[in-house]
């Protein structure tokens, strides 16, 4: 299943919510979409679950078009809303229940989905309690049940960890790593971007409706942050250390940076461990000598302005 | 196969909006409570019209005819308000943009969403119908009314209900701000429920007195045809505009209108 989204444009009334958004994704993959508030990221979601018409462009959900097709697409695509659900009077099991009847489930097939849902979202415990006695953690599980329930390809998440606490994020995190095993594609948005580097493999990053950066985690990390940065501690001579790193051949720059030194690199792996081959050979004692993870906090920093529409 | 499978099944071919919206109605009790406050004051007209009879009736009088119309109309205007304010309620609470998403993300189409909601009353409706049903049956048992005579009303009755809930399921999905539509709302209801009730209480009085036999000629000959095609026809009109409202003809036939110009789902029906 390979996700295409091409040439996005949709404007509501003078704003231009998406201006051109074009990239793609694949089934196992799970991508993160992250961009300040107002960049065009829930507009995006909904136009990909066919949510929203755009002006111009097309998704493509292996080879379906969103626009031609929104009938065909809906059922390939599960769609987690940024929001919880708040119908009145009605438990877990028959809101899922509902949504497989929706889907067109029928007989011991729909019985056999919606259980098998339950119990992969952990809902089994509080199948007769009323959807608006739920836990916002729990209401999230019962969206993501509600979203599986007629076993999707494509899984479009908006916000989903937003409000749960520590174990629902971690409990989240994991049943998306176990469905991206399960060959889903899947598109998540969040602001927490620390969580996405954990479970992402690839991200889409975008301002005032525009793509900035796109692709999988290195090729993003590699692109935004060209030299490597090491961190070195040595057991005394700091300043001695730090005069004889800016005198070698391939360092960009250096400074102190606490009880280190933080050296920006320019090159490869091999460069680095020459580095520290040249510094132990002119008796340095080095205690620790470690690559400075660029993470996607960092990126996102450099590429954004923080500029809303 | 026991009885829950059975039911299971026979629910597979049901519309799943109407699924929904009976667990739903059933759950909140506040139909279980119309329903036994309808079926209460039905029993308390009937047992107090008969006390006030007393020993003194003539045998001539036709008392099962006029037991008979009492009750209807006490449980026509029942239904009457109770039924298109539900609906139209339930439209009001389910206005949070999510909700309709959810209905909208899967495949069912906009004909299926509004015809839920229309089938689902028309349900409730019946279950009304059902539980009064003894008292009004009773009432064949004195002179002045048959059991034919019961059917047609019941019949027209429930055409009438149905015709009321799509004016509400259509002011629902209006294309207008929540006030402007709050407004119409009332209106539309100020309107349609009294000129409901007026219809039924003649016919329902007037098929009472002349027996069933002259009203299935009254309805074959023409007087009736025209009237169930007036109410018929607004149904079909109302239910066809209401769909429109919801489905974006231009949007590649299976988008729908959520987009920020329609705000029919976001301030919902208000009364």
């Amino acid at each position: 299943m390979k996700v295409l989204v091409r040439n996005l444009t949709k404007t509501f009334g003078k704003t231009k919510a998406v201006n051109g958004i074009s990239f793609s994704f694949n089934s196992g993959h799970i991508f993160g979409f992250v961009g300040p508030n107002g960049a065009g990221k829930t507009t995006t979601m909904r136009i990909i679950s066919t949510l929203e018409e755009p002006d111009t462009g097309d998704v493509y959900l292996d080879g379906v078009s969103v626009r031609e097709q929104p009938e065909v697409a809906r059922k390939l695509v599960g769609y987690v809303p940024d929001s919880l659900p708040a119908h009145n009077d009605i438990t877990v099991h028959e809101y899922l229940d509902f949504y497989a009847r929706a889907y067109g489930l029928k007989g011991k097939r729909r019985k056999e989905a919606v259980e098998a849902i339950e119990e992969f979202t952990n809902v089994t415990g509080i199948l007769n309690k009323h959807l608006k006695s739920l836990s916002k953690g729990m209401k999230q599980r019962v969206t993501l049940g509600r979203a599986l329930v007629h076993d999707p390809d494509i899984l479009i998440l908006d916000e989903p960890a937003a409000g749960l606490d520590p174990r629902a994020r971690v409990e989240l995190r994991e049943l998306l790593t176990i469905l991206a095993e399960q060959q889903k594609a899947i598109l998540i948005s969040s602001h927490i971007l620390t969580e996405l580097t954990e479970i992402c493999n690839g991200v889409v990053i975008i301002e005032k409706g525009e793509v900035l950066e796109t692709g999988t985690i290195d090729e993003v990390i590699k692109k935004a942050a060209p030299t490597k940065v090491m961190l070195i501690r040595v057991l005394d001579q700091q300043q001695e250390l730090l005069k004889e790193l800016l005198q070698t051949p391939g360092v960009a720059h250096a400074k102190e940076h606490g009880a280190e030194i933080a050296v920006e690199l320019e090159g490869d792996e091999e460069k680095a461990v020459e580095l520290l081959g040249q510094l132990v050979g002119k008796g340095f004692k080095i205690s620790e000598f470690k690559q400075s993870k660029t993470n996607l906090e960092d990126i996102f920093m450099n590429v954004t302005k923080g500029g809303v529409q | 196969m026991d009885i829950n499978s059975k039911i299971d099944r026979w629910s597979d071919r049901l519309n799943p909006i109407v699924v929904k919206e009976l667990r739903q109605t059933v759950r909140s009790g506040a139909l279980l409570t119309a329903l036994l406050a309808s079926a209460g004051v039905v029993m308390a007209c009937l047992l107090v019209q008969l006390a006030q009879y007393g020993n003194s009736v003539s045998l001539d009088r036709p008392i099962g005819r006029e037991l008979f119309v009492l009750l209807v109309q006490v449980l026509f205007a029942f239904c009457l308000i109770i039924i298109p304010l539900n609906a139209a309620h339930r439209l009001f609470r389910e206005r949070d943009l999510h909700n309709y998403d959810l209905f909208f993300v899967s495949p069912l189409s906009a004909p299926q969403i509004i015809r839920g909601k229309l089938m689902s009353s028309g349900y409730e409706a019946f279950l009304f119908f059902v539980i009064c049903a003894p008292f009004l049956f009773l009432t064949s048992l004195f002179r002045g009314v048959d059991v034919a005579t019961i059917l047609v009303c019941l019949m027209f009755g429930f055409t009438l209900v149905l015709a009321a809930t799509q004016v509400a399921i259509f002011v629902g999905c209006l294309n207008l701000h929540r006030a402007v539509k709050s407004v119409l709302g009332i209106m539309a209801m100020g309107i349609t429920v009294p000129t409901c009730i007026a219809i039924f209480f003649g016919v329902s009085t007037t098929v009472a007195r002349r027996g069933a036999m002259h009203a299935a000629e009254m309805i074959v000959s023409g007087g009736g045809v025209a009237l169930m095609l007036i109410v018929g026809s607004v149904i079909a009109v109302l239910h066809g505009l209401s769909i429109a409202m919801i489905a974006n003809v231009s949007g590649g036939g299976g988008y729908v209108n959520v987009g920020e110009n329609n705000e029919w789902y976001r301030g919902g029906a208000e009364f």
